[in-house]
């Protein structure tokens, strides 16, 4: 019992420490050159496999390569937006500011990532189903997951006071993310001609090791290109918002 | 606390019988745009038929949107949602009372007039009825979360489109599984499964939107 | 055990502003604040965040001895707040927006007797909106007759009210204070309040 209450405390104490912005700051600093060297040999690796070592697909030629955009991308629509409502809950049980910065900053980056997942599925659907867009439930639900973010970020530039809009957007970002699974699934029920998974974490994957690894490489790579540019927006707005404090006019004037 | 409940729909309902003007306003916005429908596409009962899901949701959802912005807005502009805050009685219970006489005065008086329309579109009887339970489960769904909406955006200049641009994502959901109820209907399919959805939606919109709701307000309330 | 409310380090800022910091006090019963402080000084911040609506970035408001944003409910009970919106409804008369305060739990009689307290009870039946200002405002103030509550935060009460109106008002704080209440109120003018009083004066 007391061993918890500790570690609910240094729970709190680390999260704190984590969320001061200072602190941030520079360790989002000293991340970044990390992020920036995975980025490049993941990207590297997983481009030369995906354009130039995975086999052409016996029923869709070169035509498929462009999975290796596509599905990262998707990925990342959805894990960005699970990443803002970790950050929507942490920042209202713990009162944190850096999440309201994760928000700010994630969101129109997830819905870049959510855009380019949209675009290159037209131009995937265009030689596949031979046309650019249909209502197939995963698009249609990526639409609405756009639409989302397009919400969110609408929300946040239309109330004046920086503070009440980080609340406001916090609770609509938990609120669609309690719908988008709902969404997901009734666009699902509606109509579907999307292939089923490829990727299986639990299970054999359906795809040859050749043209699986260097996608799963894209993945990965497009994660730590998000977290390059996350961090570098994170740290930019770090420094507009406080830059009233000490630390900022010392760190700007050196 | 229950009694608060009923005083916040009693004074919802003699607020607005004293604005009869708009009460009717969704009412006649619903009517007129589905009677649009059969003059602009077809009079064929066959395609009548295949568009009147579609149609009669559709209108049903736009004009729930309809008057959605002006859900608190009035409060807030008065201060008695200031008032709402500080009665002592949680807030989110409040905010139930207020999705509940919303969806009295404005969606009943809709589903008490669409078997007119869907006579018009030539529905027959089992499909009416399928038409009826969908609306019946699925309008205090669209009010609920609409509520949240109209909490983010009291008090904001231009909250119509911002409110329909935060809400309709989640609207999907619902206007698929209530036309899907109806569609069932219509080619003579069991329409259990879809209408079971749409109450577990009820189920869960009521027990989980008056709690974002309270939080919206009291955030916004400072606008 | 008596009541009271205490503040301890209270920042507010506005935008970039800052509109106050390191404000401290305490009240106890049968006691009344006055805070002054020159336009956009935040006085009517500072009166909601103490009435639990508003958000402050620093700082503790202690209702006997327990923050108020855990005792949110229980403390709302115990307060009676009239701020710069009155929260009354301009369709409804004054007298059926009183109705609806007290949940009609109160006789005929105890409504018309606080309309009569406050000077309006033959405006009693009229919509609000016919109403001018001053008498919209004596309606609201009915309100601290007809609920009893612990502690009073007022905005600027004496606003739009004549000085029939200020008297009536003064009395009934008065009461509140004989009575072991509690008042906080912003004003510009000097009352003949002098019993137990305190100031408070924001500066920008």
């Amino acid at each position: 019992m007391i061993m918890k209450i500790i570690n609910i405390k240094n729970m709190r104490q680390f999260i704190h420490k984590w969320g001061s912005p200072k602190y941030f700051y520079h360790y989002a600093g000293r991340l970044l050159p990390w992020f920036c060297i995975a980025a490049i040999s993941l990207f590297s690796y997983g481009l030369v496999g995906a354009l130039y070592l995975a086999p052409p697909d016996y029923q869709q030629g070169d035509g498929f390569r462009i999975i290796y955009v596509h599905v990262p991308a998707a990925f990342m629509s959805l894990g960005i937006y699970s990443l803002m409502t970790f950050a929507a809950i942490v920042g209202f049980i713990w009162k944190i500011k850096l999440s309201d910065i994760i928000i700010k900053t994630a969101a129109p980056l997830g819905a870049w990532f959510t855009f380019l997942a949209l675009v290159t599925g037209a131009i995937w659907g265009k030689p596949m189903w031979g046309t650019y867009w249909v209502w197939d439930a995963r698009l249609t639900s990526e639409l609405i997951l756009l639409v989302i973010y397009f919400g969110l970020i609408a929300l946040r530039e239309a109330i004046p006071d920086k503070e009440l809009a980080a609340k406001a957007t916090g609770i609509f970002t938990i609120v669609g993310f309690v719908n988008i699974p709902i969404i997901h699934f009734s666009v699902y029920w509606w109509n579907t001609l999307h292939q089923g998974d490829t990727i299986q974490v639990f299970g054999k994957s359906l795809m040859a090791p050749s043209m699986l690894h260097p996608l799963l490489a894209m993945i990965l790579a497009f994660i730590f290109f998000f977290g390059i540019v996350l961090l570098m927006r994170m740290r930019l707005e770090i420094i507009k918002r406080a830059n009233k404090t000490l630390w900022v006019r010392e760190f700007l004037q050196s | 606390m229950l009694k608060s409940f009923f005083i916040i729909i009693c004074r919802e309902f003699s607020l607005a019988f004293r604005a009869k003007q708009e009460l009717i306003n969704p009412l006649v916005f619903f009517v007129i745009v589905t009677s649009l429908f059969p003059l602009a596409i077809s009079p064929d009962t066959k395609i009548l038929q295949l568009i009147a899901p579609g149609v009669i949701w559709v209108a049903a959802l736009l004009a729930t949107l309809l008057s959605l912005d002006k859900l608190f807005k009035s409060d807030f502009e008065d201060g008695s949602l200031e008032q709402m805050i500080l009665s002592g009685t949680p807030l989110s219970i409040l905010a139930l009372a207020k999705v509940c006489s919303y969806w009295l005065l404005t969606s009943i008086p809709l589903i008490i007039i669409s078997p007119l329309i869907a006579f018009m579109f030539q529905l027959p009887v089992r499909e009416t009825i399928a038409m009826l339970l969908s609306l019946l489960l699925g309008t205090p769904v669209l009010c609920c979360l609409g509520a949240i909406g109209s909490a983010l955006t009291v008090g904001l200049r231009s909250s119509g489109i911002l409110l329909t641009l935060l809400i309709l994502p989640f609207y999907v959901p619902i206007l698929i599984f209530g036309t899907g109820v109806m569609i069932a209907a219509i080619t003579e399919l069991s329409y259990a499964g879809q209408l079971a959805l749409l109450g577990a939606f009820l189920v869960l919109a009521i027990t989980l939107c008056p709690l974002a709701i309270a939080a919206a307000l009291r955030i916004c309330v400072n606008y | 055990m008596p009541n009271t409310l205490s503040v301890q380090d209270l920042t507010c800022e506005k935008g970039e502003q800052l509109l106050f910091s390191n404000i401290n006090f305490t009240l106890n019963e049968g006691e009344i604040l006055q805070i002054r402080g020159v336009n956009g000084s935040g006085k009517t911040s500072l009166l909601r965040i103490l009435a639990g609506l508003a958000f402050c970035n620093n700082g503790l408001i202690l209702w006997n001895n327990m923050p108020i944003q855990t005792i949110r409910e229980q403390f709302a009970a115990q307060i009676n707040y009239i701020g710069h919106k009155l929260g009354l409804k301009d369709d409804l008369t004054a007298y059926e927006n009183l109705a609806y305060y007290c949940h009609f739990r109160k006789k005929h009689t105890l409504i018309n007797h606080a309309l009569t307290t406050l000077g309006i009870i033959d405006k009693g039946l009229l919509p609000l909106r016919q109403l001018s200002a001053g008498q919209k405002r004596r309606a609201a103030l009915a309100k601290l007759v007809l609920l009893p509550a612990k502690l009073w935060i007022l905005d600027e009460p004496f606003t739009a009210i004549d000085k029939e109106g200020v008297n009536f008002v003064v009395s009934l704080m008065e009461t509140q204070q004989q009575q072991g209440g509690m008042v906080i109120f912003t004003s510009h003018q000097d009352t003949p309040l002098t019993h137990n009083k305190k100031e408070l004066q924001l500066s920008c």
